[in-house]
């Protein structure tokens, strides 16, 4: 009898409330090598910015009137008016008790990544080199065209990212612009001068006891491959994923935990986009994503940007144990279109702490 | 109430709060499609990307359908009747995505 049937026959039969608890959680997987990441004691998480544009009927615009999704992001000339970005502030304190910043991301507009790094101290932070380690989770627009407003402050600031980088990145990067049927799209006029780790996805790269980054080599559209996922283990709690996009899809980042990582069966959380209803649209098939994150048991689930509005509603409603936001975001100068007063994302401004 | 009236409801209350567990129990794991359960066994060879719509949801689910259908017109490729998974899985064969 294959397990699965066995769990389902005596998921019927049994009997005693007590064993719920301990079959409730997944299996072991098979001991065998895994990465021993260490150990923190919490992790801060502070939405800088999850509003990577303002207007999703626009941004899907832009990609449908200049060829579709498979088109280069770099060869579409998108409305400037809708950029806003993504970037995210993890503390990590340690178990004696120091505090480790690292920057996620840099957004895409200069001009809302520049508001929203003063809001947040964070230009004087890089500055100061307080924050001296930016993760770049992926190369798209949204994530890494603002990456002017982080170098302005620090250009030698490290920075790991996934190896996948195309010339134009690479141009944008070192100091440049990139031009979309005459328009300008992106600019840099700080080259790049620190080190520049290139990650792939055969190691766990280790930035501090507790914290690890993996990079995914899956397909994304408007031709980007590749994305890094931040691993943070927080003694006594579990595995907490940090993502940009989370294109890797969430199962297969808890399912990474508990294969590779040691301690990786116990899942605490995750926070960021998760890239599920996109649109907000929504297919009953991810119904079975809600499903599948139960099985996993996580206690505290932080989402927004790529996840969908619709979706982390129904997850709630479904008993996922969705952090709810606040209202802070409205104090922003600008609100994504689909925000909703179910507070079901942490949005601008919001913190969470695993 | 009598102690044996009151021994007689603490054990119906056990029972009902058994059945509740258990109730809740089999729903977990009749509920978990085959995929996840694979991956949570760590069944060799599965819980890869586009074995299931749970491991490739956030390219084959997170964008409608008419994004997928433009592409694979532009590739000349049939996809009336066709899964989106298979579309995804074939525009990245071919390198599209």
């Amino acid at each position: 009898m294959k397990r699965r049937n066995f769990l389902k026959a005596m998921g019927a039969t049994a009997a005693g409330v007590g064993a719920a608890a301990t079959l409730g959680a997944p299996s072991k997987a098979f001991a065998r090598g895994k990465e021993d990441i260490g150990e923190c004691k919490s992790l801060k998480i502070t939405v800088l910015t999850e509003t990577s544009w303002f207007d999703n009927d626009q941004f899907k615009k832009d990609i449908v009137d200049n060829g579709g999704a498979s088109t280069n992001q770099y060869d579409i000339p998108w409305d400037p008016k809708n950029a806003g970005g993504y970037a995210t502030l993890l503390e990590i304190e340690q178990l004696d008790g120091t505090v480790n910043k690292l920057l996620m991301d840099t957004g895409w507009s200069n001009e809302w990544m520049d508001y929203v790094y003063e809001r947040h101290g964070i230009d004087k932070m890089i500055a100061s080199k307080e924050i001296d380690t930016m993760v770049l989770t992926h190369w798209h627009l949204d994530h890494f065209w603002g990456i002017e407003s982080t170098l302005k402050h620090n250009d030698k600031i490290k920075i790991y990212a996934p190896e996948t980088m195309y010339p134009e990145d690479e141009k944008l990067l070192y100091g440049g612009k990139n031009e979309a049927k005459g328009q300008l799209i992106n600019k840099n006029d700080v080259p790049f001068k620190g080190e520049l780790v290139k990650t792939n996805p055969k190691q766990f790269y280790k930035l501090y006891p507790g914290v690890a980054i993996k990079e995914f080599d899956v397909p994304i559209l408007l031709r980007v491959r590749g994305e890094n996922v931040v691993y943070v283990n927080v003694k006594g709690k579990g595995i907490v994923t940090v993502t940009g996009c989370c294109h890797p899809g969430l199962l297969t980042l808890y399912s990474t935990a508990r294969r590779q990582i040691k301690g990786g069966d116990q899942i605490y959380g995750c926070y960021g986009g998760l890239h599920i209803s996109l649109f907000e649209n929504w297919d009953p098939k991810m119904d079975d994503i809600i499903k599948g994150a139960k099985a996993f048991n996580p206690k505290k689930m932080g989402c927004n940007h790529c996840t969908g509005w619709v979706w982390a509603e129904n997850a709630a409603k479904a008993g996922l144990p969705i952090v709810k936001g606040t209202n802070e975001y409205k104090t922003y100068p600008r609100q994504s279109a689909v925000a909703k007063d179910s507070n079901v994302f942490l949005t601008n401004g919001d913190t969470v702490v695993f | 109430m009598k102690r044996r009236e009151f021994f007689r409801e603490a054990f119906d209350e056990s029972i009902r709060a058994a059945q509740k567990g258990f109730l809740s129990l089999q729903e977990t794991f009749t509920e978990v499609n085959d995929a996840v359960q694979d991956v949570m066994d760590d069944t060799p060879g599965k819980g890869e990307f586009f074995d299931s719509y749970e491991m490739s949801y956030s390219l084959t689910l997170a964008y409608p359908r008419d994004m997928f259908e433009q592409m694979a017109r532009d590739q000349g490729m049939p996809y009336e009747g066709v899964e989106t998974i298979e579309l995804a899985d074939e525009l990245c064969k071919r390198g599209v995505i």
